[in-house]
């Protein structure tokens, strides 16, 4: 059995969600990755299910990029998800997605590893950002 | 020292095991098949020895049924008194010695049976002599002249047998002159009797019936030895199966053991075979494991060599470059001398860095050589300048010339073909203290376009010892220990020249004797060039030219003193420059501001300058007329070079660079541009804004990779989720969850930008907006704004949803 390499998108419009996770699962199916691993695309739009999967360990995050909206709905937002994942993994890699860039501005004690505006290029920052991931991780350089 | 047929053996047990078990095999076969032949032949043979008593008894039978009708032949003689009824008796009896004479030859290997024959033979005999007397007893003429004629016959015939196998009718009919005139006599009684035959016919047929008795007894006689000899025959065929029994169950049994020693023997080959192909795999996966790791290693090593080259080189561009730009300035002697020394340090350190780098790649086969069209005379002009100062610190005359038959532009590697001119003219000036360097280029033409350059190189230098002439091509190698301490040096300048030279398949000879100087002939293919594709050279303008102070430069470099750097000499020149720390610090400013040029490191931390320069090409779409991209990078740009073009570079400059290498290639990426106005892609254009009331679908389509029906999910996802959020919106606005409303028009934002609907989008910023600044006086009405702003692009989304549905029905 292959070993699963989480991509998960956590997004609460179901809109913007759908279209980072289009982009890229596009991205994933152009990415052979040869021996044991395997790109896994899960997707939330609810914080509060995505924050009980990780209480449960349901959702494990070694081996995982993770794109992350930072308003959330419901009063969560990207701060709780990376505190409560990062006390499961430092290894995760988390790409902070929000409208304004006033939040990174705000957030600089949240450990995010990059920061993408929501603008007409996120979705393919995403997929940059992504490769990039891959590329660190099995030292290899994807076209 | 290893003997190399134990090797062979050693390296082969597998095929010593299976041979000599095949040996085995074939062994045990053989003597399977020897035996099944053994115990075959014996069955056989003793098959073949039953038949022969079976045709014994036929023959026994057949004399039986002869003796039976002679008895018939006679019997019927008697009642009919016709002599041609007689005649069988004759012929049978004339026979019948042939017969018993066959019977006994047939069984004189067998004693018994020989006696038994013997008793029939004697039974015959007086079987044959008790019916002549019956037929004497009732003769006539006839019979008397039969019985003479058989006994004249048998008097010839007697002569052929034996003396042992003498004839029954011989001894029946003529044992002697004495019975022959017995039996005279009988006939001249029986005359006497004829005449007395009325009289005594009485008496005459109580004597037949009693010899007719006798011949019964006799015959019974007969019969049960015969019956004796076929109950012994039987007996001995029934010995005789019985052993062929034991011979085929003995068969049997050895088939049964060779066939379970074969299928034994079968499954210790198989057993065998099977660890042995288990072993080769154990040791292929093995092997395989030690291809990766050595694979690894090679890369790491290359990645080694590759960072340590970025990671000096890069403090010492920075270095280089500022000494540079420290010697513009004025300072006393002491301070401009030491400048240059760390300048010369710097320079020496680079290169002993490109000469590690190049003999890494040279070993590890990794070097491309390129082929472009260059003039000849500019390398040797060059490498001249480069050395001519050195020269004359040493008090040596240093002289070039190129012959007038060298074609003047070649095909090939110019960078190679100079560093290999500047190794060898280098080590000549280095090792020549007041003598002369002096070398030369001809050529020699092999046929039309296609030449050998011939480049000789002669000092008057230290020279090399003969006897070490051999290995000063060896890796690090230089001839004295003492010269590495004097003149310093890698000890891989030889090495890569000849590695280099190598490569182009070309050759090196060196002539040399201590203290007297060294001459080194170097022979190289290349192509002759044309003039035409000859690269324009770009001549260092001596002043910066005024239209430079215009541009508008994006320095892209996570080395910060490279960024210092690039500030410093670009400030001097006038122009504008922003820096950006990391690729998407780059593509953020590159989002708000537009450049005339952008320097790209290559190697940054996070996404690096080639994928950075993808996505502006590719997903920014600024194209390279419009924002040249010239890449900077600590390594050679040789092995990469496609790579690069490819993601959209324009120009290289290899780190460490000079001012002019600077400018030479500012002028040269900007070309004619910096004489006209820059214009700017059309393309170019970031937030744009949209048509009001309009939606833009181009980046959905985009996104989508031509899939409609994800587009058509993505415009009614679009609806129902921004309907639902502007609802949800309108009730916190309603109720005073002024946070709550915040978060909510800021969620809304992102998808209204993504479809260009930015009057919905400003609306929502300004909610947004008013809401932080605690401003909610407006909020109300620009709720209500949104929904009306909303439902036309509901509208414009549904015609859309509904024209993809009938386009979708029209295909379908």
């Amino acid at each position: 059995m292959k070993k699963p390499i989480n991509v998960l998108v956590i997004e609460d419009n179901e809109y913007y969600n759908n279209l980072l996770s289009n982009a890229i699962q596009q991205s994933i199916n152009s990415i052979l990755l040869k021996g044991e691993y395997q790109l896994i695309l899960r997707s939330f739009t609810d914080a509060g299910e995505c924050i009980r999967k990780i209480k449960s360990q349901e959702l494990k995050f070694t081996d995982s990029i993770v794109f992350l909206d930072y308003y959330l709905g419901n009063g969560i937002n990207a701060a709780h998800i990376i505190r409560l994942m990062r006390e499961y993994s430092f290894d995760t890699m988390v790409v902070l997605l929000s409208q304004s860039k006033t939040i990174k501005e705000r957030n600089n004690l949240i450990h995010y590893d990059y920061f993408v505006v929501k603008d007409n290029l996120a979705p393919a920052l995403c997929c940059l950002y992504l490769k990039q991931f891959i590329e660190n991780k099995f030292s290899v350089t994807l076209d | 020292m290893i003997d190399p047929n134990n090797k062979s053996v050693k390296k082969n047990p597998i095929q010593i095991k299976v041979g000599l078990l095949m040996i085995l095999a074939v062994i045990l076969l053989s003597a399977t098949c020897y035996l099944a032949y053994r115990n075959l032949s014996s069955v056989v043979s003793s098959i073949q020895t039953d038949e022969k008593p079976e045709l014994s008894l036929l023959s026994i039978r057949e004399i039986s049924m002869d003796l039976e009708e002679a008895g018939n032949s006679v019997r019927i003689y008697m009642i009919t008194r016709d002599s041609s009824d007689i005649q069988p008796y004759y012929n049978i009896i004339y026979n019948i010695d042939e017969k018993i004479n066959k019977l006994r030859s047939e069984f004189r290997n067998d004693s018994v049976l020989l006696d038994q024959t013997e008793d029939i033979d004697r039974l015959i005999v007086e079987n044959i002599v008790m019916w002549n007397e019956l037929l004497v007893r009732n003769h006539d003429d006839k019979v008397v002249e039969y019985l003479r004629l058989l006994s004249s016959q048998l008097d010839s015939a007697s002569a052929n047998n034996q003396k042992k196998e003498k004839g029954i009718l011989k001894r029946v009919f003529s044992r002697n002159q004495k019975t022959l005139f017995e039996d005279q006599e009988i006939i001249n009684d029986l005359n006497l009797i004829v005449q007395q035959e009325r009289a005594s016919k009485y008496e005459l047929i109580n004597q037949e019936s009693q010899l007719a008795i006798t011949s019964s007894e006799i015959k019974e006689k007969f019969y049960d030895l015969i019956a004796k000899m076929e109950n012994e025959v039987s007996e001995r065929n029934k010995a005789n199966a019985i052993s062929a029994n034991q011979v085929a169950e003995k068969t049997y049994r050895w088939l049964i053991l060779l066939a379970i020693s074969g299928g034994l023997l079968a499954i210790v080959v198989l057993f065998i075979i099977i660890r042995y192909v288990r072993k080769a795999h154990s040791y292929q996966i093995a092997l395989e494991q030690s291809k990766d790791e050595a694979e690894k290693l090679a890369r790491t090593k290359e990645l080694f060599m590759a960072n340590m080259s970025h990671e000096i080189r890069t403090p010492v561009t920075a270095i280089s470059g500022f000494t540079d730009q420290l010697l513009h300035e004025s300072f006393n002697e002491n301070v401009t001398r030491s400048l240059k020394i760390i300048k010369s340090s710097s320079d020496h350190l680079v290169k002993m860095i490109n000469d590690i780098l190049d003999f890494s790649k040279l070993q590890n086969d990794k070097l491309v050589l390129e082929k472009v069209h260059f003039s000849i005379s500019h390398i040797l002009e060059d490498v001249f300048a480069l050395f001519e100062k050195q020269a004359q610190q040493n008090n040596t005359c240093l002289s070039y010339s190129l012959s007038p038959d060298t074609p003047s532009v070649l095909l090939g590697d110019p960078y190679r073909l100079k560093q290999i001119i500047i190794n060898l003219a280098g080590n000549s000036v280095k090792f020549t203290q007041n003598g002369t360097v002096y070398f030369t280029a001809d050529s020699i033409t092999k046929q039309p376009g296609e030449i050998d350059l011939v480049l000789k190189f002669t000092d008057t230098g230290i020279g090399i010892d003969e006897s070490k002439l051999k290995v000063i091509f060896e890796d690090f190698t230089q001839a004295e220990m003492s010269t590495t301490r004097k003149y310093g040096g890698t000890g891989l300048g030889l090495s890569i020249v000849k590695k280099l030279i190598d490569l182009h398949h070309g050759t090196i000879d060196i002539k040399s004797r201590k203290n007297q100087g060294t001459e080194i002939v170097c022979r190289i293919p290349y192509l002759t060039g044309d003039e035409k594709q000859l690269k324009k050279d770009f001549v260092t303008p001596v002043s910066i030219p005024e239209e430079l102070s215009g541009l508008k430069i994006l320095i892209v470099d996570d080395e910060e003193y490279n960024r210092l750097l690039f500030r410093k000499i670009l400030d001097r020149w006038k122009i504008k420059c922003q820096e950006a720390v990391n690729g998407m610090e780059a593509l953020e400013v590159l989002k708000e501001e537009q450049f005339d040029l952008l320097f790209m490191d290559i190697r940054m931390p996070g996404i690096d300058g080639i994928k950075t320069t993808q996505f502006i090409r590719d997903e920014m779409k600024i194209t390279e007329s419009a924002m040249p991209i010239v890449f900077i990078s600590a390594a050679p740009m040789n092995e990469d070079l496609q790579k690069y073009r490819k993601a959209g570079m324009n120009a290289f400059i290899q780190k460490p660079f000079s001012e002019e290498i600077l400018l030479t290639t500012i002028i040269e990426v900007m070309d004619n541009k910096i004489q006209i106005p820059i214009t700017y892609n059309s393309n170019y254009t970031i937030n744009k804004p949209a048509r009001t009331g309009a939606v833009d679908l181009n980046n959905l389509y985009h996104i989508s990779g031509g899939d409609d029906k994800f587009v058509k999910q993505m415009l009614e996802s679009f609806n129902n989720t921004t309907e639902k959020g502007l609802k949800e919106m309108q009730e916190a606005v309603i109720s005073g969850q002024w946070e709550s409303a915040a978060n909510l028009a800021h969620k809304l934002m992102s998808p209204c930008r993504h479809i260009s609907a930015m009057d919905l989008y400003y609306l929502l910023g300004k909610i947004e907006k008013s809401i932080r600044n605690n401003m909610t006086g407006s909020v109300e009405l620009l709720t209500g704004q949104s929904f009306s702003e909303f439902e036309i692009i509901k509208e414009l989304l549904n015609d859309q949803i509904a024209k993809m549905n009938s386009d979708s029905g029209k295909s379908g």
